[in-house]
């Protein structure tokens, strides 16, 4: 099993997309060599003004640094792009402010191996979880699960997470296309669309050790109402063949 | 800026110019003249923004279509009651409205344009960021390699250059 692991690790990315995150970056580092040993290490600095592209330096990960603050969307785009390019097979993604732990990154990776799928999604619904959302925010997270478990025709929990494992074939559809604010919900529903599968496989998240949430009070408003309108118009769209699942893995080149 | 201050000095002193004949003219005239000098104005302004590579001509079709609309309703009224009775509405104003509706498409066509911007922009910020992240991890190949044997090099320039 540790052979398994070992090589399984030799072909994967840990992407770490960051927004001004040079408090948290040396212990997450630090933990993803722990937990993850022998996987390369990626950091897309998302346009920071602090020191967070050179933090990730000098603890030895890969940077890409956009020029310019892009959001969340096309700076996780932009590590799929190079994850690609590069020729890894995984990748895992962890937010940047530390709350997706790596050592619970080897249960997606466990579950990957048991049984190969797409996406691996680390849902913060399970046991042993402290996620305790504000009212508002609980309220619109589990009707957003809701609606997308009807239009993905599967039970998701945690739309929202962006605690992740990607197979290649996958990140050839996300190099394509890959939403822009606030994506992880709009993007399963666009895997499902294209016909690619996913599994979700609770784990625990931490609290943030460092920065800003993304998504702040009043701004879960603004979220519901931009992720319900993204999924909606999602619904009208037809299937990209370029970027289908069925196109992909008959061995079609990357785009 | 020297150009847009001659423009609005020719503006006044137009307007100086027509000032006699503006104070003996009617209500209806007074409007018509002020719309004709705001459609010059859009007109020579887009010329100017054009010339100096500041507005791409394929978004400056639609403000000079825009400008010409007006000059024309401004000094041929009569096309706007034509305009009218085509459409088959009752007022002038109606026209107003359907030209009110066509600004806020040329609106929306800028939104569409701008989105499309925003797209390309993100993606050549990200190819930018791999390949600067490539550039790094080779000069750093290049830094860590053993240096190569150094070529005797004649310095001095080739005759002729």
């Amino acid at each position: 099993m540790e052979t398994v692991l070992q090589s399984f690790m030799e072909r994967t990315l840990v992407l770490i997309p960051a927004y001004n995150e040079e408090a948290s970056l040396p212990g997450l580092l630090a933990d993803v060599r722990t937990h993850l040993p022998g996987a390369a290490v990626a950091v897309v600095d998302d346009g920071s003004v602090d020191g967070t592209a050179e933090v990730a330096r000098a603890c030895g990960a890969r940077v890409l640094r956009l020029p310019c603050n892009l959001g969340v969307g096309p700076a996780v785009q932009t590590g799929f792009k190079d994850a690609l390019e590069s020729g890894y097979d995984y990748l895992i993604r962890l937010d940047g402010d530390g709350q997706h732990p790596p050592s619970e990154a080897l249960k997606l990776v466990e579950a990957m191996l048991r049984q190969p799928t797409d996406l691996v999604v680390g849902t913060r619904h399970g046991e042993g979880s402290t996620y305790h959302g504000n009212g508002l925010r609980r309220f619109v997270l589990k009707g957003l699960a809701v609606f997308v478990s009807i239009i993905c025709r599967k039970r998701i929990t945690d739309p929202t997470s962006g605690f992740w494992l990607v197979s290649r074939p996958l990140l050839q559809c996300f190099a394509l296309h890959y939403p822009s604010d606030y994506p992880e919900a709009e993007a399963i529903a666009l895997l499902r669309r294209q016909g690619f599968s996913l599994e979700e496989v609770p784990v625990a998240f931490k609290p943030r050790q460092g920065g800003q949430s993304s998504i702040q009070a009043w701004g879960t408003v603004n979220f519901a109402a931009k992720v319900f309108l993204a999924l909606f118009v999602d619904r009208l769209r037809s299937v990209d063949p370029r970027g289908s699942a069925a196109f992909i893995k008959k061995g079609c080149p990357a785009p | 800026m020297k150009r847009f201050l001659l423009l609005l000095a020719v503006l006044a002193a137009g307007v100086f110019a027509a000032w006699p004949w503006l104070a003996e003219a009617s209500q209806m005239m007074r409007i018509r003249a002020l719309m004709g000098a705001v459609s010059v104005g859009v007109f020579l302004i887009t010329l100017l923004a054009i010339r100096g590579y500041k507005l791409r001509e394929k978004y400056a079709v639609l403000w000079l279509a825009t400008a010409a609309t007006i000059t024309l309703a401004a000094f041929f009224p009569q096309v706007m009651d034509v305009a009218r009775e085509w459409f088959g509405m009752q007022y002038v104003t109606s026209v107003v409205a359907v030209v009110f509706v066509f600004l806020v498409l040329v609106s929306f066509h800028f939104s569409i344009a701008l989105s499309a911007l925003n797209d390309k922009a993100a993606s050549t910020a990200s190819r930018c960021a791999i390949l600067e992240a490539r550039i790094q991890e080779l000069e750093r190949r290049i830094g860590a390699a053993p240096a190569a044997p150094k070529e005797k090099t004649d310095d001095r320039p080739a005759a002729g250059r």
